[in-house]
This record gives structure tokens, C-alpha cells and sequence, in this order.
């Protein structure tokens, strides 16, 4: 570059000239071009950084929804088995305490305590567990014995209730009674040796004396004679269900006609 | 224009997090109490089994015993349950104690006497009340 005035060399920078001390007018031209490229290049940088943030901003999100989807279908199949994820954990605890439920369940069955053998394998969830399956038979003759005594103790403080109707327990009582047969008598496919021991020697005297002692539960509570309470264990459940009403009427304890136990 | 699109896509973003987010927390509750098992306590309030005690509805009482029972609870840890958990022992027994009495059954009578005699003790002020349950089974007059 060279001076207009005197035609000596300038540096770029020069805003004079060094040799006639004239002002450098391309100097002025090349300030207002870099101040330009300038601000060209900050407003490119912005720009660019600006879209570069949006654009990793946009993907976090996506990335986010896809995990997030991933995590509903993993959870989506989780919940679909819980049962099976449920029997597990319930199966390894009951599995980590079996001798310690094995001597607490025996011991009710020594005591012939059907009401708290029942509700101890209820309470800890060994019911259909497939642990201690040897003991489903005496749980469920337990369970018979226990909902009749719950049945009774309903039409014991009957009064208490207005809406309560004692046909209500008198069909469920009869119903469990046509049932014991069903659940103490060993069927065709329990003949195999792996049901041997639902049915050991322990295990039949227990359900005979569960019969036994609800057979006196039902005989004292709606007063029947000795011959009927024997028979209840061939009759029909209709049979059982009228034997059981007749008694109670006989006994005042309520109407035939159902409705409101209050009214009498 | 440009702008408006990412905003778009923004906001479409977000409104899926958020979706996603919301179902599997639902998903998550559902896995969690069904594994869980969570058991409904129907009665933590003693004054509410007090009522079934007033109104003799001791079958009642019975139930939900059990039922609390079943969900968890035990005299342990709601020692206030006690008196009506005794009461609702005391009636279970009374009826197996009669049918003893009546069938004679000596071998099982004593033991029954004194559970009876246990579940009285631990009704605390209530025991007024094992007389009724008495009376109600024919026991007293």
C-alpha cells in the first residue's frame, strides 16, 4: 500500500504516513471492514453456538423419551409377571423359615387348634405356595372348620346386626360340610406316592377329629340330635341347609322368611 | 421460521417425557403394590372397635381382627388393640367352651378355662364384658 500524497510505502496499520505525515486513508475504509467482518463473525459464532445448543438440547430430549420408553415396556413386563415375581419372594421366605413353619404347624395340629393352623399358614401366605404342600389338606379341612365357627358366631350376635339373614350361614355352613368329604377323601390322582404325605397317619386323624369336633360345634349350636348330627355327613347340601333352618326356627332363634332379624 | 420448528419439536419432546414419566410411575405403583402385596388395615382407630363392643357386635369385631391380623398387624405393635382383640378371642373361645361343656369333653375343657381366664385378664377394663359374651352363649343367666 502507498501513500496518495508522496507514494511511500504504508504498513496497514498506519493511520499516518511516516515519511510526509499525511493521514492514511485506506486505513479508515480497512477499520470500517474489520469492525464489519467482526461483527459478521460474532453474529456466524452465535448463531451457530445457538443452534448447536438447541440441537443437543433437542437430542437430550429424545434420548430421555427413549429411555423412558425402554423403562415403561421393562416395567410393563415386570408388572405383567408380579404373581409370578410375588409366589417367588413369598416362596424363598417361606423356604428360609420352613422348619420353623413345619414345628409351628405341627404344633397346631398336636393341639388340634384348626383355627390357628389355618390362620398361621393364611397369615404367612404358605396357602397354594407349593412349599409346604403337604400340609394343604389339613389347612383346608382347618379352613372348613374355621368358616363354619365364623358362620356361627354370626348367628350367636345376630341381634347386633338388622340386616344380618341367618339363611346366609346356614347355606354356607352346609356348603362346607357337603364339602369335607370332598377335601378329606384322597381322590384317584393323589394315589401317587408324592401325596402320601397330605395323607399320612397324623394328617387323617387330625381331619377325623376336625369332623368330629365340628360335627359337636354344629350338633350343640342348632340342636340337633345325635342320629341327625351323624347323618349330616351323607346328606345333600340342600338337605343340610333346610336340617340346619328347621333347628334354628324350632330353637326361636329367627323367621324362615329371611328380612330383617330385628322384626321378631 | 427455523425457530418455530425447533420449538416444535421442543415441545413435542417435553410433552412425551412428561407422558412416558406419568406412565411409569403408574406402571411402577402397579408392579410395587402388587409384588408388595399391601394389605388394607381396616380399623387403626381402638374407639372404633370400642363401638362394636357397645353395640355387641362381636362377630363383627371378630373379623376385622382378622383381618388386621391378616394385613400385618399384630398386639405387638398396636398395643391399644389388646383389650378388644381379647374380647374378640374371649367370644371364639366362649363358643368352642360350650361346645366342651355340652359334649362333655373334660380332656379339652380346662385348657379352654383357661384361655378363657387369659383372654378376660387382657380386656382389662372391659371385662364386663366377658359376661355378656357369656350371657349371649347361654352360659350366665
Amino acid at each position: 500500500m502507498k501513500c496518495n500524497y508522496c507514494g511511500a510505502n504504508l504498513n496497514i496499520e498506519d493511520v499516518f504516513c511516516p515519511h510526509c505525515g499525511k493521514k492514511n486513508e485506506h486505513v479508515e475504509k480497512h477499520v470500517q471492514d474489520m469492525d464489519k467482518y467482526q461483527k459478521r463473525f460474532e453474529a456466524t459464532k452465535r448463531e451457530v453456538l445457538e443452534n448447536s445448543k438447541r440441537f443437543n438440547g433437542l437430542t437430550a430430549r429424545i434420548m430421555i423419551v427413549c429411555v423412558l420408553i425402554v423403562l415403561c415396556i421393562v416395567m410393563g413386563i415386570m408388572a405383567s409377571m408380579s404373581y409370578e415375581i410375588r409366589t417367588a419372594i413369598n416362596n424363598r421366605s417361606i423356604n428360609k423359615h420352613k422348619a420353623e413353619h413345619i414345628a409351628k404347624i405341627e404344633q397346631f395340629e398336636a393341639d388340634r387348634d384348626y383355627n390357628g393352623l389355618y390362620n398361621y399358614i393364611n397369615f404367612n401366605r404358605i396357602t397354594f405356595s407349593g412349599v409346604l404342600d403337604e400340609y394343604s389338606k389339613v389347612q383346608d379341612v382347618s379352613r372348613l372348620y374355621h368358616d363354619c365357627e365364623r358362620e356361627i358366631m354370626r348367628i350367636i350376635d345376630r341381634e347386633s346386626y338388622s340386616y344380618y339373614n341367618p339363611t346366609d350361614s346356614t347355606t354356607y355352613i352346609a356348603r362346607n360340610i357337603s364339602n369335607f368329604n370332598e377335601y378329606t377323601t384322597r381322590h384317584e390322582y393323589e394315589k401317587d406316592s408324592r401325596y402320601d404325605a397330605m395323607f399320612s397317619e397324623e394328617k387323617v386323624a387330625y381331619m377325623n377329629d376336625c369332623k368330629s369336633d365340628l360335627q359337636d360345634m354344629i350338633q350343640v349350636y342348632f340342636g340337633l340330635t345325635d342320629e341327625e348330627a351323624s347323618s349330616i355327613w351323607t346328606m345333600k347340601q340342600a338337605r343340610i341347609t333346610v336340617l340346619l333352618e328347621d333347628n334354628l326356627e324350632k330353637m326361636g332363634y329367627y323367621n324362615t322368611d329371611g328380612g330383617d332379624n330385628n322384626e321378631e | 421460521m427455523r425457530n418455530k420448528t425447533f420449538n416444535v419439536k421442543e415441545i413435542i419432546a417435553n410433552g412425551l417425557i412428561v407422558f412416558f414419566t406419568v406412565v411409569l410411575l403408574i406402571i411402577s405403583m402397579a408392579f410395587i403394590s402388587s409384588v408388595s402385596e399391601t394389605r388394607y388395615v381396616y380399623k387403626t382407630n381402638p374407639n372404633s372397635f370400642y363401638y362394636d363392643v357397645k353395640g355387641e357386635r362381636y362377630s363383627y369385631m371378630y373379623d376385622l381382627m382378622m383381618d388386621n391380623l391378616n394385613a400385618g398387624e399384630t398386639e405387638k405393635k398396636n398395643a391399644e388393640f389388646t383389650p378388644y382383640y381379647a374380647t374378640a378371642r374371649y367370644y371364639e373361645e366362649t363358643l368352642r367352651y360350650k361346645v366342651y361343656l355340652e359334649k362333655g369333653r373334660t380332656d379339652k375343657i380346662s385348657k379352654s378355662e383357661a384361655n378363657r381366664a387369659n383372654y378376660r385378664q387382657s380386656m382389662g377394663e372391659i371385662e364386663f364384658i366377658a359376661d355378656d359374651i357369656d350371657e349371649l352363649y347361654g352360659l350366665k343367666y
